[in-house]
């Protein structure tokens, strides 16, 4: 869990505190001989949010990626197969419609080379469910919404280390 | 210039091109590339996430999940997935996966308020047992309960089924897809008298026209949505028309967007359906041969506590209104009703909501009479700053589209629909318009309900998790199905008990009042989920209770749990999904769970060890039962008849219900399973298969009534991507009620609306039944009026923005697995809370800014974001629920839809201030 996002907790409602009353509920047989190798971990230490369900984490703005679409360096991928994310700002530029398409303005092969873009590769031009073994010369539809696929990063750190594929 | 490739050479071939392009180097250069790695193992397998039920290759080296990528062969997504489909080879992978049961202690004894040690299984297992057993001594089955999930496995969802409804006599099942597609299903009984849809896929590439309502599938469907925009691109005349009450990623593909008010929909399908009957458009030799009219009480209330006992002060007004309502002008006008009188009406029929009627024609007529053109647009439009002429030409045509007798139509619809206070009534509405103009069952037109969930209707719906439900459709409360079940799961009579549990929502409302002291939470994270939240978490925490979680990750339902399972993930097991076209689709255990995490289907059946038939099959109190055959408020001692089926008392339920004689013949190891493991059979020692097990015996339940399933092992074929059932002679049916396809129509008929439930009726007007005799109406769907009725809560009283939830692209519901894939969790770091410019600026909020929200409920925080992906109209805002940092359930209303039962997340009422 990464430390640094504990944040400051407050107390959201005086009527949603858990009480310190004693437990209705304990257990009246002794311990196994063989108790747990970890103990003593409280709710509040565990998930992805800091604090009991009761206290309400503190919000601070999320660190957007600012960089120009020409400025920006590939992004290395979790694995061979995962869809490289967009290492650049959007925010001006998100706009895939029927008729335009503002990824392909840089990203299209005709277009990339010039641009200095990585381009569509010749996968996306092939119709799997219609016409599987013919290279087309065009983004199928099929693919046409880029961000299903390529999704932004902020600069916000993983919440959890991970040892996914890599 | 085309080149000829063949498909093979084209998966290899395009995934080294897509890495090359992407990292900028050549193929030949490309390191890492998982096609090119021969030590890959790859195999055919299912996405995790949602409804739509991508096919995916999941490939596998040295005992890791190294790459996932879209199967080719898979028909839902021909090669293609989202980017939640490449993260599953990550989900499994985050840090702090739970590896061991965590029981909260004190002093080495399980506290309530102890913090969370690690136990061993058996410590696990003898406090649940210990805590179970307190409990059901002096509840009762009632006293106990699950909450299950659309997310199950079949194979989870049937055993789940069978210790809770075979075993410990509770009907206390409900699944998280009670909040996903409940009014679904409850439309689709009434209608048609049988669960999910006619139609499939397929309909996309065939039909004309394509109308999202309440559906942002750009975002929740995307791979689906794919195919719409790809057919849309391809085919002249196509046109998409997006229905919603914010414009949205599915509008940017949409020839017409429409942003309706909250609601409303239900004003917009009586207007269209209106103009079907003015404009002569109603397919006449399909309604009188196939159809009739219904209707039902419209005083049904809104789903609330029926007490204020539990209620916050400030929740005291919105609750009043399940007891009392004072019609609205729009809602009395709506209901054919003079707009200038007050009409307080009491809401007599909340407890009976489902009920309904034959009417005539003329009296439909008579209902759609108030939804002109003028009236439905002043309700209906839902951005203030839109031109109401511009809003009427986009209803126009919509009525256009639906009208035309040439043109096919597809409706889309999800959670905009369901999760409703009038969920069942609008999807009836939507089934309404398409039976009018014989566009439906056919393909290329039809009202096709989305689910949510991978396993919605596989497990949630077909298996019957829900707390009135057995499989295949069947119900607790019907004699003939309880008598059928106890037949097949070889029961001795009067075991299963006949009075409905309790609904996921209730089971939190009994948690509160102490009703339910012992719960199970299974595949789900309830206490994220369930909207109005504080008041669970307080009854979680603060009352005589013991609540146990299985997951994979500490999820925020963790955080109230005593005790914590650790659970096998996705592809760390055996599985079957069912998705939203009918298909069955099946996954082998490719890595194994780490530690001593278990597969809840293990769990379930270690668990039924600790039960022996005297404790749970003697006399059991069941409060407010009365059902004939049975002595009112108990569930009678079947001890007797179970020593004459063979069964002695001091047998486990393990030993009854679930290592069965049939069940131990299906031997592990198994061929379906050759080079494979299975973490069931591991951590048990078993000889035998029990995901194979339950599946088969499961499958009897289905056979010969029009839900055939085929063989566990026809779905694990190399040839088999899935298969829409019923599957008859191997075959799969694409669209049922219609002979060309269905086998199950009646012969000479070239439709059969064939399913058995609420087919006998009494003929009534709007105001009400008569008194005659109920007449059949076998093979007959139902076309109902519906009137439009307001929300629950609406702004207003220092209130005065709309609040609506749901789901982003890049996050699954709750966000306990995506959220920990780095590149998912760096696209959307947290929930925000998307405003109109105006309305932020009125409020001094900047984008990036924190905001306060606000509602009689509770309260939380959240960034706030202007524009991007959901553009909000004035006076609305939308906060996603993945977040557990920004727990929006909190914030939102527990009304549901007093038939269907399921919560609405779309609307309540907030205001906003900078934090």
């Amino acid at each position: 869990m990464k430390k640094a996002l504990l944040i400051l907790l407050s107390i959201a409602f005086s009527w949603s505190c858990a009480s310190g009353s004693a437990p209705a509920v304990s257990d009246q047989t002794p311990p196994p001989a063989t108790a747990g190798a970890k103990t003593g971990t409280p709710d509040s230490e565990i998930g992805l949010a800091p604090g009991t369900a009761f206290e309400q984490p503190e919000q601070e703005s999320i660190a957007f990626n600012q960089v120009d679409p020409g400025d920006s360096e590939l992004r290395p991928r979790p694995n061979a197969d995962f869809p490289p994310v967009i290492p650049h700002s959007i925010a001006d530029l998100e706009t895939i419609t029927l008729s335009e398409n503002s990824c392909l303005e840089c990203h299209d092969p005709e277009m990339a080379p010039d641009m200095g873009a990585p381009a569509v590769p010749p996968s996306h031009q092939i119709d799997i469910r219609n016409s599987p073994d013919v290279q087309g010369s065009d983004v199928v539809g099929s693919r046409w919404v880029c961000t299903s696929c390529h999704v932004t990063q902020t600069d916000s750190e993983p919440l959890v280390a991970t040892s996914g594929a890599a | 210039m085309k080149t000829n490739i063949s498909r093979r050479d084209f998966v290899k071939t395009s995934v080294a091109a897509a890495t090359a392009a992407a990292v900028g180097v050549p193929v030949a250069d490309a390191s890492g590339d998982g096609a090119l790695d021969p030590a890959i193992a790859w195999e055919k397998s299912v996405c995790r996430f949602c409804g739509v039920g991508c096919g995916v290759m999941v490939g596998t080296k040295d005992g890791h999940i190294a790459a996932v990528k879209g199967d080719p062969e898979n028909p839902v997504n021909r090669g293609l997935l989202c980017v939640k489909g490449y993260a599953n080879a990550e989900i499994l992978y985050g840090a702090d996966r739970l590896h061991k049961p965590l029981l909260r202690m004190k002093n080495g004894r399980f506290d309530k308020q102890g913090d969370f040690s690690e136990v061993t299984w058996e410590r696990a297992f003898d406090e649940m047992e210990r805590q179970f057993k307190r409990v059901h001594s002096e509840l009762g089955p009632t006293g106990v309960g699950i909450m299950g999930s659309g997310q199950y496995t079949i194979p989870e969802g049937y055993a789940a089924v069978k210790l809770a409804k075979a075993g410990w006599r509770t009907n206390n099942l409900d699944p998280n897809a009670r909040q996903c597609m409940a009014s679904a299903v409850a439309a689709f009984m009434q209608v048609y008298g049988i669960d999910e849809p006619a139609g499939c896929y397929d309909d996309i590439e065939l039909t004309d026209t394509v109308v999202t309502w309440g559906a942002n599938m750009a975002e929740m469907h995307p791979m689906l949505w794919a195919r719409v925009v790809d057919h849309r691109m391809r085919t002249r005349g196509v046109q998409l028309f997006n229905l919603t009450t914010y414009s949205n990623r599915t509008s940017e593909c949409a020839d017409h967007e429409l942003i309706m008010a909250p609601q409303t929909d239900l004003a917009i399908w009586n207007y269209i359906a209106r103009e079907i009957v003015a404009r002569n458009a109603v397919d006449t030799d399909f309604v009188e041969a196939h159809c009739v009219f219904a209707t039902g009480p419209t005083d049904i209330g809104y789903g609330m506590p029926s007490t204020d006992e539990y209620a916050f002060p400030a929740e005291l007004d919105t609750l009043a209104r399940q007891r009392v309502v004072t019609l609205s002008r729009d809602e009395a006008i709506a209901q054919g009703l003079d707009p200038d009188e007050q009409h307080v009406v009491e809401q007599k029929a909340a407890a009976g909501a489902g009920a309904h009627w034959l009417i005539s024609f003329d009296e439909f007529k008579k209902g759609l009479e108030p939804y002109t053109l003028d009236f439905t647009a002043q309700l209906a439009k839902g951005d203030p700053d839109e031109d109401i002429e511009d809003f009427k030409a986009k209803l126009q045509l919509l009525a256009d589209y639906y009208a035309d007798p040439k043109r096919k139509v597809v409706s889309f619809w999800t959670m905009g629909f369901n999760q409703h206070t009038r969920g069942t009534w609008v999807n009836e509405q939507a089934y309404m318009v398409h039976l009018l103009t014989g566009k439906q069952a056919k393909p290329g037109s039809g009202a096709f309900s989305l689910t949510g969930q991978p396993s919605a209707c596989g497990t949630a719906r077909e298996v019957g998790t829900f707390c009135h439900r057995l499989p295949s459709d069947m119900v607790v409360n019907n004699a003939a199905h309880r008598a059928r079940s106890e037949e097949i799961w070889k029961l001795p009579a009067k075991t299963i008990n006949p009075k409905p549990g309790s609904h996921i929502t209730q089971m939190m409302r009994d948690l509160e009042s102490g009703k339910m002291r012992w719960l199970w939470v299974q595949v789900t994270n309830p206490f994220q989920s369930t909207a109005n939240a504080n008041h669970w978490l307080k009854a979680a925490r603060e009352m005589d209770n013991f609540i146990v979680v299985s997951d994979i990750y500490p999820t925020y339902s963790c955080k109230v749990a005593d005790l914590i399972l650790p659970c096998a993930g996705h592809y760390e097991k055996w599985g079957l999904y069912g998705n939203s076209e009918r298909r069955t689709q099946a996954w082998r255990q490719v890595v194994a769970p780490p530690g001593e995490a278990r597969s809840d289907v293990w769990q379930m059946l270690e668990f039924s060890k600790r039960f022996t038939l005297g404790e749970v099959w003697g006399e059991q109190p069941v409060q407010g039962l009365a059902a004939k055959g049975f002595d009112d408020g108990k569930l009678p001692d079947v001890l007797a008849t179970a020593a004459q089926l063979g069964y002695r008392p001091d047998q486990t339920l393990y030993e009854v219900l679930f290592a069965t004689p049939a069940a131990r013949a299906i031997a592990w190891p198994d061929p379906v399973g050759a080079d494979h493991r299975c973490c069931t059979v591991d951590a048990g020692n078993l000889d035998w298969f029990p995901e194979k097990a339950l599946f088969e015996e499961y499958r009897l339940f289905g056979l010969h009534h029009a839900h055939d399933l085929a063989s566990f092992d026809t779905y694990y074929r190399d040839d088999v991507r899935g298969l829409r059932w019923p599957v008859i002679d191997g075959k799969e049916t694409r669209w049922r009620f219609n002979s060309a396809y269905d086998s199950y129509v009646a012969d000479g008929s070239e439709f059969d609306f064939y399913g058995p439930a609420l087919k006998s009726l009494k003929e009534g007007t709007l105001a009400g039944p008569g008194s005659g005799e109920p007449i059949s109406l076998a093979g007959k769907a139902k076309i109902f009026y519906r009137p439009y009725a307001a929300p629950a809560e609406s702004p207003g009283d220092g209130y005065d923005l709309w609040l609506c939830t749901g789901r982003v692209l890049e996050h699954w519901h709750s966000g306990s697995m995506t959220r920990r894939v780095p590149e998912l969790n760096a696209a959307q770091p947290r929930a925000q809370i998307y405003f109109h410019p105006a309305d932020a600026a009125a409020r001094g909020l900047k984008r990036n800014d924190v905001a306060l929200i606000e509602s009689r409920r509770g309260q939380v925080r959240a960034v706030v974001e202007i524009g991007g992906r959901d553009r909000m109209p004035r006076g609305m805002v939308y906060v996603p629920w993945f977040d557990e940092g920004v727990p929006i359930n909190k914030v939102t209303l527990d009304a549901t839809c007093p038939i269907s039962k399921e919560i609405d997340f779309k609307k309540c009422a907030v205001r906003v201030s900078k934090a």
